[in-house]
């Protein structure tokens, strides 16, 4: 089994379900959503099997507690709150995830998004890269455009 | 010349740049621009240490066809 990126399924149903904010809003007609939520990115070894159907976060294939890495990833900056240019709305973490004097506990090549506010940490979506091992060093996902073409989360 | 942080296994110590071998490499393709660099002692394959910067262009599969799932 391998990582594979996708947008998990349940998130699909949890955008209609009001599961998830991403960012703060006013109270509107139906529900007061005035705070957003928080989310992490964790970082899963290549021997790992994370996909569509992942429904939670949890720790299975995710990196050892171990050199400087703490299980969970790390917090995202959301300082941009979601938009709309066309038909697409989209929203992207405002700063990268950084892990500093890592040492990984194996190659590793996929992080997971998930509502770390949520609290069954709703998972969103998986993203795969390279593999990649760090030691002693630092490790940064920069992450794309905030645009309708490349930011991280987009729905049209 | 710049202290590296290096890792033997057993922990993180800090060593002169110059006592070290230094690679360097970039990884450019749709999905992302990553460059990494590591470090090894004179003589030895064993990494000492490994830094990486993953640049996300746009992440692929999945999330593309997201659009034409939630349509």
């Amino acid at each position: 089994m391998a990582n594979v990126a996708a947008m998990c399924t349940s998130f699909k149903q949890e955008l209609l379900n009001g599961s998830h904010a991403f960012g703060a809003q006013g109270a509107n007609g139906t529900r007061t959503v005035t705070t957003k939520d928080t989310f992490n990115l964790a970082l899963y070894l290549v021997s790992g099997s994370r996909g569509v159907a992942d429904t939670v976060y949890n720790t299975t294939g995710e990196l050892a507690a171990s050199g400087n890495y703490t299980q969970g990833g790390v917090l995202l900056t959301n300082a941009t709150a979601p938009t709309t240019s066309g038909t697409t709305a989209f929203w992207t973490p405002s700063a990268a995830a950084s892990w500093a004097n890592l040492t990984s506990s194996g190659a590793f090549d996929c992080a997971v998004l998930y509502n770390a506010a949520s609290t069954s940490k709703l998972e969103v979506a998986v993203f795969t890269f390279g593999s990649q091992s760090i030691t002693a060093g630092t490790l940064t996902i920069n992450m794309p455009t905030n645009d309708s073409s490349n930011a991280l989360i987009r729905i049209a | 010349m710049a202290l590296i942080n290096i890792d033997r296994g057993h922990g993180i110590e800090q060593v002169d740049e110059s006592e070290l071998v230094k690679t360097e490499g970039v990884v450019d393709n749709d999905n992302e621009h990553t460059v990494w660099v590591e470090y090894r002692f004179p003589g030895s394959d064993v990494i000492v240490h490994r830094s990486a910067h993953v640049a996300m262009k746009r992440w692929p599969l999945g999330l593309g066809a997201l659009i034409g799932d939630l349509t």
